[in-house]
């Protein structure tokens, strides 16, 4: 066999020069969860001259494979049985940065026809090929792929490393000659221009396309384009014309529900989503959306089947969480009927064990529950176990399940506890005021309000004074002072954002003014990724990463 | 057949049954090949396997692709796509299973043709007419690619003895009159009648595709033709 011969020649210059083997040495993965097409295709690669294949039976062990291992190509059948969907692996492989630029994804699908979950345009396999198919198809497609992926690999570089100013420089010069690749550069540089936040440009852009040819992607676009730049009718135009030419169009049904929502229309954005959900049961947080506007619309039939799905397809998936759990909580309760909430509670406590942020909600629910119904020594109870996992885990868990937390121990008159996490929130939150608003409306509830109230105001004051004094030390040019000091605060309030990025501030100057070192370096990445944990990136964050990043060259 | 039995329930029946199908026939692709590799002796004597695996399989594919547009449940997924680069992928597809029948494949297409079409279905058409031509032809089946008066005119010709001349008389009738193809009497009239649809579904501009078939081809035998509205993509302005 001669191998996939392009594909040495497609490989970077460090590749073993010189000699010609037959065998190009590429890392390869296939995923399916049929052991007999694993093979199958394993030896369609053996007699291309491909020997590297590792092979994954499910979702879990392919993001695995795919973390500790650097694959230049994935085969991933699309259809996994009841765990995750090919798609869900390339977004979550891609989501940790487990890919590379080079990397080619080809999803195996069953049929010819492409009902296919859009996504984020980083997330796009690079071709989809139909079973069955034969090795002389698969050698073509990739040699394809691999043609086409060196042709823009300078862009893929770029979007990867989220550098999408040069991304766009570079696809704008692209786009000047007609290529093969014309259109698929077309379409990359329209999602640059609104990832950049370039709204007119988009607007222009993906306008000045369709009026010459009709694009499903160009509309799309075009459709998000008028979301950003406030424009909700005029999208919502556009995206219900995209799932009446295309029911499959599922990306198409979310945006039109959230520009619904955005005008306030909540019975329209419900019915978008219900559509979705009818085509595509199986997307837990899509479920759980339509569960929760339904709720809000009073349609609580329509709540709790959306809840039990997303518990259903949930079950077997690691995209499960408390939310559908607790969504049916409520609808139950809604309903008065206790006992049903309490063995769905039971069901969340076994399915969720393993995630503490999640149990404890769950178990917060569960005290909430119990003392509802007057069983104090049920929920006190789960009140015990409740603050085992809060101790714990303190950091993992998430700001609003805190507060409920909180909330339910101040109730059942456990002060110290209720005290404990008063004052770990308010340290953490002394920079947002949203947050400690929200703290002061649980406070004010309880029978301990002015003691509580205090303890507010001296945890965020001693904090903010701190914050301030570390600042004034960066800003008076004791670099180093001021990391040491915001080091320190950083871990005495671990879920501080003004602490953790300010602290990954001033490694990043104390670099520009002394030159970069590993040990800064490690440690601005150490608190920017805290505050990624936290779910709290925002503006200020990304444009340190992106400083963090120049420092890096 | 109780009400409750939608037509959601059985196209879901359909798909999940055509999946299926199409798993076994990965497998069974997988060890014919296995088989041959390690036959040294092998000749052609699989070739009518793979050859009778592929049929299978185009012809589900072919029948879902029908059904859903009978349910009105069907979009084009139509997308711009290169023709040489589409020959050559039917190309390489068919070049070994023809080549074991002491086939020659042809290809003939011009550099950087591109047309705006649904890859699927043309290759559903494609493949019923190299299935046709592989069973009459002496020893050439050519696939030949251009443009013409707005139409990207692609056609499966070979070099056996062409269609019979009551053939082409009915073609033509129908054609004409723009009856009803009538499919009742051979497959050969299902893969002109599923030829027909897909040609009918491509439009542009006032623009429709069309089936055509003739004798006297540039190999000297029949000439399949499919002609699809022609939208090239160079001419998108950014």
């Amino acid at each position: 066999m001669n191998g996939l011969d392009i594909l040495v020649g497609g490989k970077s210059p460090k590749g073993q020069s010189g000699s010609q083997v037959s065998i190009s040495g590429r890392q390869i993965l296939i995923v399916d969860d049929f052991s007999d097409m694993r093979i199958a295709v394993r030896r369609m690669l053996r007699d291309l001259g491909e020997e590297n294949a590792d092979m994954a039976g499910n979702g879990k062990d392919a993001i695995d494979k795919i973390q500790h291992n650097s694959y230049d190509i994935v085969l991933c059948d699309y259809n996994l049985g009841d765990g995750k969907d090919g798609h869900q692996i390339l977004e979550e492989a891609h989501h940790m940065g487990f890919i590379k630029p080079s990397c080619i994804f080809i999803m195996i699908t069953a049929e010819t026809s492409r009902h296919h979950v859009l996504g984020a345009i980083e997330c796009q396999p690079d071709d989809y090929i139909a079973k069955p198919f034969t090795k002389e198809l698969l050698q073509h497609r990739l040699v394809k792929a691999v043609k086409k992926k060196d042709a823009l690999m300078d862009i893929y570089e770029a979007m990867f490393a989220k550098r999408f100013a040069d991304a766009i420089k570079i696809a704008e010069h692209k786009l000047a000659s007609k290529s093969r690749y014309t259109l698929d550069i077309a379409k990359l540089l329209g999602s640059f221009y609104l990832r950049t936040e370039q709204y007119d440009q988009a607007l222009a852009f993906f306008q000045k396309i369709l009026n010459q040819n009709y694009m499903p992607w160009a509309k799309f676009g075009l459709g998000q384009a008028y979301y950003y730049l406030g424009k909700y009718a005029d999208a919502i135009v556009l995206f219900d014309e995209l799932t009446d030419e295309c029911e499959y169009f599922m990306e198409a049904y979310d945006w039109s529900a959230k520009c619904n929502l955005a005008l306030d229309k909540k019975i329209e954005a419900q019915e978008r989503l219900a559509m979705a959900a009818k085509i595509s049961p199986k997307t837990i947080s899509r479920q759980c959306e339509l569960g929760e506007l339904a709720k809000e619309n009073g349609e609580l039939d329509i709540a709790g089947s959306a809840y039990r799905a997303a518990i259903q397809f949930g079950a077997h998936s690691c995209f499960k969480s408390s939310k559908e759990y607790l969504g049916m909580n409520d609808v139950l309760l809604e309903r008065g009927d206790t006992l049903k909430a309490l063995s769905n509670l039971k069901e969340a406590r076994d399915q969720l064990k393993e995630d503490p942020a999640d149990l404890l909600q769950v178990v917060t629910a569960t005290v909430d529950v119990h003392a509802g119904k007057g069983g104090t020594v049920e929920a006190n109870k789960f009140l015990e176990q409740a603050e085992k996992i809060y101790q714990e885990n303190t950091d993992a868990i998430p700001d609003e399940a805190s507060l409920k937390l909180a909330a339910t121990a101040l109730k059942l008159d456990d002060v110290k506890f209720g005290t404990a996490i008063v004052n770990n929130l308010a340290e953490s939150n002394h920079d947002d005021e949203a947050l400690l608003n929200k703290l002061k409306a649980v406070v004010s509830d309880t029978g301990h309000a002015d003691e509580l109230s205090e303890i507010i105001s001296k945890s965020t004051e001693t904090l903010r004074a701190l914050n301030k004094k570390g600042i004034q030390l960066a800003e008076s040019g004791k670099l180093k002072e001021s990391l040491e000091l915001l080091e320190a605060a950083s871990e005495k309030a671990p879920n501080s954002k003004a602490f953790n990025l300010n602290t990954a501030l001033a490694c990043i100057m104390l670099m520009k003014q002394d030159g970069a070192n590993d040990q800064l370096l490690f440690k601005a990445r150490h608190y920017l990724d805290r505050v990624t944990k936290m779910g709290k990136a925002d503006k200020r964050h990304a444009e340190l990463s992106k400083m963090l990043e120049a420092l890096k060259k | 057949m109780a009400s409750d039995l939608s037509k959601t329930h059985f196209e879901a029946a359909m798909a999940l049954t055509v999946h299926d199908v199409k798993n076994s026939l990965a497998l069974f692709l997988d060890r014919v090949e296995a088989l041959q590799v390690h036959d040294e002796v092998a000749g052609n004597k699989y070739a009518d396997f793979k050859y009778e695996i592929k049929r299978i399989n185009n012809n589900l594919v072919r029948l879902l692709a029908l059904y859903k547009v009978g349910a009105e449940n069907f979009a084009l997924q139509d997308d711009f796509h290169y023709i040489d680069d589409f020959l050559a992928e039917i190309g390489a597809e068919y070049s070994a299973v023809l080549r074991d029948k002491n086939i020659e494949l042809i290809i003939d297409c011009p550099d950087d043709l591109n047309c705006k079409m649904d890859r699927g279905l043309v290759y559903g058409v494609l493949d019923n007419a190299i299935n046709n031509a592989a069973r009459y032809t002496q020893s050439k089946i050519m696939l030949k690619a251009l443009e013409k008066d707005g139409f990207l005119i692609l056609s499966v010709q070979d070099d056996g003895a062409g269609y019979p001349e009551q053939m082409l008389k009915e073609n033509q009738q129908q054609e004409n009159c723009n009856t009803d193809i009538d499919i009742s009497n051979s497959t050969t009239g299902l893969g002109i009648f599923f030829s027909h649809i897909v040609a009918g579904l491509h439009q542009s501009n006032g623009k429709t595709g069309s089936i055509h078939m003739a004798n006297q081809g540039d190999l000297g035998g029949s000439c399949f033709s499919i002609h699809l509205p022609s939208e090239d993509a160079s001419h998108i302005e950014f």
